[in-house]
């Protein structure tokens, strides 16, 4: 059931109404109706995988009932390296084994040894690497005696699987999201209010500027090889905006959604492409992973603490991870890959907190030094997506080479005018609003209703006639 | 919690209304306003699916309009022959497609799928009376009700046509299609043919439009033509199972139709676009020497 589809329009109101009205009780019997909701829009996307999410539920609930319980370290670390080896090996094996097998028979291959190798032919689970991470996160906070276990079951597997964070995240923490579970919730005209605008914007970050950037981003890498440099450029650059609007335009329904709820989610988007730097990209860019990774990672490695070698080897231990955590492929790691050697001179140079402000605050425009590094680190970003999007290591690299070439001084044949036009739109709204949590949580708040009401039509309207080709989210995939 | 309700209902159906009235205005602007009205020395009718569209070339076949449309059910082209009849009195033969998968469940499949429907139903809807509506809201509601953007989006596109006095077949509700590549798929065994005829059943929901069409030409004394257009040789033998239902449907129901069963005739492999449909040259070749059959 995608957000964007009329079986979520028909869902969401219905769970909504049941939510205040018939099961308003208590807390209690709200977390059992998000459960099975949850639980239903789960098994709309493939019922058979359902049963992984409730064993995955399951594990971490008794793991993490079991390490409180275990009266010795020996046993502790028993059930701690349990639930993180099933919980990564699932993971391991749904999402890489794939990758595995085949990298391992194109090495021996290339030492003259062919072997027929297994390989598995079922579809990814969805969500998988996102709730596999909520469950390890748990766990680990636990082992560490951050937290305590959750002796309801109810609350944990709401925890694990609330329906708008459960496919495609935030990835949440227990420590922030299980006491909002366990309290009672009243409803907030404020906030819901609020969470429906986010809704909004979500959907035309997704629908209009997303998937029609899509159209143009996969005709133009899906035909790499005959296009002319500058046609690259564009592609590139549609791809830039289609991965940012698609991601963020999910996360900001996915907190929408779940303020209706009166439940608060981590922020997952900042502004990235207002970044100064990498460093800045990266603490404004999928929030909730990389603060996942740092926590769960990048700090039990050492972090920066230790000498310059160490440093540099967390800085690619946690970039290729990410890369990885992202799909089996090359292209991922090398993303990854390629990130870290953008973020390294800027951490040795110890430059990587220099851009913590909100660009420009309070300021009409940046100064001219701003807009420079916020263009170069833009470029950076987009020519990383590159690797990001193509279908192989020599497709990446044929699609760099394809770009600086005579060919990147011509016109692009592929020039839609009136896309180019909404990004622009949207990149200007977006600029305006970027002190906010998203760019529309204040713009028009204060107007009298009629105008705030023709506002919201413009947008419907906006989002309904230029649509593009439904695209699922990109996310889903990992 | 109640103002919040009351809030978000007051908008939603305002803009559920405001779509109405618009989705209503333009298809009534649209319906009265639209040309129907072909040249008076064009008195036969084409319609159909695309081996119709691809196969009669209307500028050779010089009194006839070709308004066929790759993916068109019965249904579709029922809501054609509705319209531009009443407004053509020289109409006095409809060239109807008619191949054994046209009775088959696929084409009921069709009349239901909301891909093909996502893109027929926007341009189509300004065609569709008070039956056609009610059918489809019987048959596919939600359908219906998901692409109201979008017919309103062609209605507006229609209208600006009709403003520019563009052609009836510079609509997208059909006209002859010249395809210019040519088929290069391999043969395929007879056996993986032999799998793919089991795999075939007959319907029963669009060809209650095609005896609506045979009804409609009787009651207007309009000659009917159907006929199964050239494919290649390969498809033919997976076809020859169903010419006994194919024929006896058309003996029983459409007992005054004339049927041309020209899927046979052997055309090179050079005239397809793909097994189905020939590409433009063979559609010349094709529709000259239907000029000629016509004659005779």
């Amino acid at each position: 059931m995608l957000f964007n589809s009329i079986n979520f329009a028909i869902f969401l109101p219905i769970v909504f109404l049941l939510y205040w009205f018939v099961f308003n009780k208590n807390y209690k019997s709200q977390n059992i109706l998000l459960l099975v909701s949850s639980y239903f829009f789960y098994a709309c996307w493939d019922y058979r995988f359902l049963f992984l999410l409730v064993f995955s539920t399951l594990l971490d609930y008794f793991t993490g009932i079991k390490m409180q319980e275990s009266s010795s370290i020996r046993m502790k670390k028993f059930w701690f390296w349990l639930s993180i080896s099933i919980n990564l090996g699932f993971l391991g094996f749904f999402k890489y084994y794939n990758f595995f097998i085949t990298s391992f028979s194109d090495a021996i291959l290339n030492l003259g040894i062919h072997v027929d190798v297994w390989t598995l032919k079922v579809i990814l689970p969805v969500g998988i690497s996102f709730y596999t991470f909520h469950g390890l996160s748990y766990v680990i906070d636990i082992y560490y005696e951050r937290i305590k276990p959750e002796r309801n079951f109810i609350d944990y597997s709401v925890f694990v699987s609330f329906f708008p964070l459960l496919v495609a995240g935030p990835i949440e923490r227990a420590t922030h999201l299980l006491p909002q579970i366990q309290r009672e919730r009243k409803f907030n005209y404020q906030e819901s209010v609020d969470g429906l605008r986010q809704i909004l914007w979500g959907l035309f970050k997704k629908i209009v500027i997303a998937d029609n950037c899509a159209q143009y981003a996969n005709m133009i890498f899906n035909d790499s090889a005959h296009q002319s440099g500058s046609n690259l450029v564009l592609g590139a650059f549609f791809f830039t905006f289609q991965i940012y609007c698609d991601f963020s335009g999910y996360s900001d329904i996915a907190l929408g959604v779940a303020r209706l709820f009166g439940i608060d989610l981590l922020r997952n988007f900042a502004f990235p492409y207002f970044s100064r730097d990498i460093a800045e990209f990266w603490r404004r860019w999928h929030i909730s992973l990389s603060t996942w990774f740092r926590d769960y990672l990048y700090i039990p490695l050492g972090g920066s603490k230790g000498g310059t070698w160490m440093k540099v080897r967390n800085t690619f231990i946690i970039f290729i991870v990410s890369g990885f955590w992202h799909g089996s492929n090359w292209t991922f790691i090398f993303w990854g890959f390629l990130n870290a050697l953008y973020f390294l001179p800027i951490l040795l140079a110890k430059k990587n907190r220099n851009n913590m402000e909100i660009v420009a605050l309070g300021k009409l425009l940046p100064t001219l030094k701003e807009f420079v590094s916020i263009l170069w680190t833009f470029m950076l970003t987009m020519l990383a997506w590159i690797f990001f999007r193509a279908n192989s290591m020599t497709h990446a690299f044929s699609y760099i080479g394809g770009i600086f070439t005579k060919s990147l001084l011509t016109k692009p044949t592929i020039l839609p005018l009136f896309l180019l036009v909404l990004i622009v739109l949207f990149v200007l709204v977006e600029w305006f609003g970027r002190s906010n949590k998203y760019a529309l949580e204040e713009l028009g708040f204060k107007w009298n209703r009629v105008y705030r009401w023709v506002f919201y039509y413009t947008i419907v309207l906006l989002i309904i006639f230029f649509m593009g080709k439904e695209q699922e989210f990109i996310y889903f995939q990992f | 919690m109640n103002p919040f309700l009351k809030k978000i209902g007051t908008f939603f159906i305002v803009l559920l209304l405001g779509f109405l009235i618009v989705l209503v205005g333009t298809k009534i602007l649209v319906s009265t306003s639209f040309d129907f009205s072909i040249p008076k020395e064009k008195n036969i009718l084409i319609l159909g699916d695309s081996h119709t569209q691809c196969a009669l070339n209307d500028t050779i076949i010089a009194n006839a309009l070709n308004m066929s449309e790759s993916a068109d059910t019965y249904f579709y082209s029922y809501t054609k022959l509705k319209n531009i009849v009443p407004h053509n009195k020289q109409i006095d033969t409809l060239i109807l497609g008619y191949a054994p998968n046209n009775l088959s469940i696929t084409q009921d499949n069709w009349l239901l799928d909301s891909s093909i429907n996502g893109f027929k139903l926007p341009l189509h809807f300004f065609l569709f009376d008070k039956n056609d509506i009610t059918e489809f809201l019987s048959n596919a509601p939600l359908q219906l009700v998901k692409n109201v953007p979008f017919i309103i989006k062609n209605n507006l596109g229609h209208l600006y046509r009709i403003k520019k006095k563009e052609k009836i077949n510079h609509f997208g509700i059909g006209g002859f299609l010249a395809l210019s590549h040519v088929d290069t798929t391999k043969e395929k065994s007879e056996t993986e043919n032999n799998l793919k005829i089991k795999a075939i059943n007959y319907g029963s929901k669009d060809i209650v439009y095609l005896k609506k069409i045979y009804s409609f030409c009787e009651l207007n004394h309009i000659k009917i033509i159907l006929l199964d257009t050239p494919i290649e040789q390969s498809l033919n033998q997976k076809h020859s199972v169903f010419y006994s239902k194919y024929l006896e449907f058309k003996n029983s129901n459409l007992p005054n139709a004339m049927l041309l069963h020209y899927s046979k005739i052997p055309f090179d492999k050079k005239d397809f676009a793909d097994k189905d449909h020939l590409n433009a040259r063979g559609a010349k070749l094709f529709s000259e020497w239907f000029v000629k059959q016509l004659h005779n």
